[in-house]
């Protein structure tokens, strides 16, 4: 007798992936960063431990430790709120009103999802914008006390999606991270592209627009290059506000001029 | 000693079943392809140890379905693919059942596809799929017999039995 959930299953063998499997000898090489780059981490945790400059670091950033490579993806710690490091009081913990809501983002029906697992200690929005990523080139984030995200889906059109994270740092230490977005975005300027991490396609990340909301802003504009098709264009914009940091990156179709709208959304509500 | 030749191998004799297995569970060509590459990267990072097991696919397997069900991973892993290959379009291999499958599969709660998928797409027995599951085989059957009727429902498949299981 025939099984039509069988069948209908068993049709689903043998899919195209849509760029192709990735050679085995890439994927090593991806393998061995990853271990440099944990090596350098651990290494610095070494000196700042010794310095003893770095214990409230070190501790936060055992709570956000990265999930066992063997896969499991248990629940994630929020980071405990840091003292500053004058010993100041520790800051409020991010709060779930600081983020967009579907009505901010406009029309249409918008799913939200938000589940804190798998964080990940180095996660950086910018980490991916090109190789290679070194995190200890990027000093403020060692200064990041905790952060977030939420995951936004709208239902009514099919695949329209954003992505909004929002970092607190230790008080003072706001400026220096947009500053090292800038940094980051620039050591990116120009074409970039075919690492087969990042994506096989050229692509380009610029600032386009600064200053526009909060305390400061900046408007990033990522084009990707596919073969014989138009180049596509996508936003984020990073908006601080004091030592809050939100981050929104906008999906396809998104205008540079929606962007800045919804930068001063993510402002109000920092 | 790691053995580039001998991963190299399991990585092209398993990819594409791992593939499948994943693009049932997200319903997501780009994002299960980035999920595999995760989960290969992660088996070559400890492959001394899990190139010596009976059966590292398994591993692999479970490694992958780990990731996938992060949501976390799972909406960075969208977002990254998005960008780069931009909103889902047809492309080679998914025709229109098969993505009204992957969509009606979506519909299901994550444990009843997972089961689903073990055990029709990539024909585990009960007793392994219950195993890499960590839950007792009766709760696998009862979880393949709620998915089929959901599915079927979704589909307007009929099930004339439910003796597949």
């Amino acid at each position: 007798m025939s099984d039509p959930i069988g069948t209908a299953l068993g049709g689903l063998r043998d899919q195209a992936p849509p760029e192709g499997f990735t050679p085995g000898p890439a994927l090593r090489r991806r393998a061995q960063r990853r271990r440099t780059r944990r090596q350098v981490v651990t290494a610095g945790l070494a000196v700042l431990a010794l310095a003893g400059g770095g214990t409230s670091w070190v501790a936060n950033q055992a709570a956000h430790r990265v999930p066992d490579a063997t896969g499991s993806a248990g629940p994630a710690t929020s980071a405990t709120p840091s003292v500053g490091p004058t010993g100041s009081a520790p800051a409020p913990h991010l709060d779930a009103e600081m983020f967009l809501t579907g009505t901010d983002l406009g029309a249409g029906r918008w799913e939200i999802s938000q589940v804190t697992d798998d964080l990940g200690t180095d996660f950086w929005y910018w980490q991916d914008a090109c190789r290679p990523y070194r995190r200890e080139s990027y000093p403020a984030l060692a200064r990041r006390a905790e952060w977030n995200w939420r995951d936004f889906v709208r239902t009514d059109r099919d695949g329209v999606r954003l992505f909004q994270v929002i970092e607190r740092y230790q008080p003072g230490a706001g400026p220096a991270s947009l500053g090292e977005v800038r940094r980051r975005l620039t050591e990116c300027g120009g074409v970039q592209g075919t690492d087969p991490v990042v994506g096989n396609l050229p692509y380009r990340w610029s600032v386009v627009a600064e200053h526009f909301a909060g305390d400061d802003a900046l408007l990033a504009k990522h084009e990707v290059f596919p073969d014989s098709e138009p180049a596509r264009v996508y936003y984020t914009v990073v908006v601080r506000v004091g030592d809050l940091v939100g981050t929104l990156a906008l999906g396809d179709g998104e205008t540079g001029a929606a962007a800045r709208t919804l930068a001063a959304r993510m402002a109000a509500r920092l | 000693m790691r053995d580039p030749e001998g991963f190299d191998t399991f990585y092209r004799a398993t990819r594409q079943r791992l593939f499948d297995c994943l693009v049932a569970l997200t319903g997501n060509h780009a994002e299960a392809q980035d999920v595999v590459h995760e989960a290969y990267t992660r088996a070559w990072q400890r492959w001394d140890r899990v190139g010596e097991y009976a059966d590292p696919e398994a591993w692999v397997r479970t490694v992958a379905r780990r990731v996938a069900v992060s949501r976390w991973r799972r909406g960075r892993a969208a977002l990254t693919a998005y960008r780069r290959i931009g909103p889902a379009r047809p492309v080679a291999g998914p025709d229109v059942e098969s993505l009204t499958l992957l969509a009606a599969l979506g519909k299901l709660p994550f444990k009843q596809r997972e089961a689903l998928v073990l055990y029709h797409l990539l024909e585990l027995p009960v007793a392994q799929i219950a195993e890499e599951t960590g839950v007792p085989e009766g709760t696998v059957k009862a979880r393949l017999a709620r998915g089929r009727r959901a599915l079927a429902a979704l589909l307007d498949a009929d099930l004339a039995e439910e003796s597949h299981v």
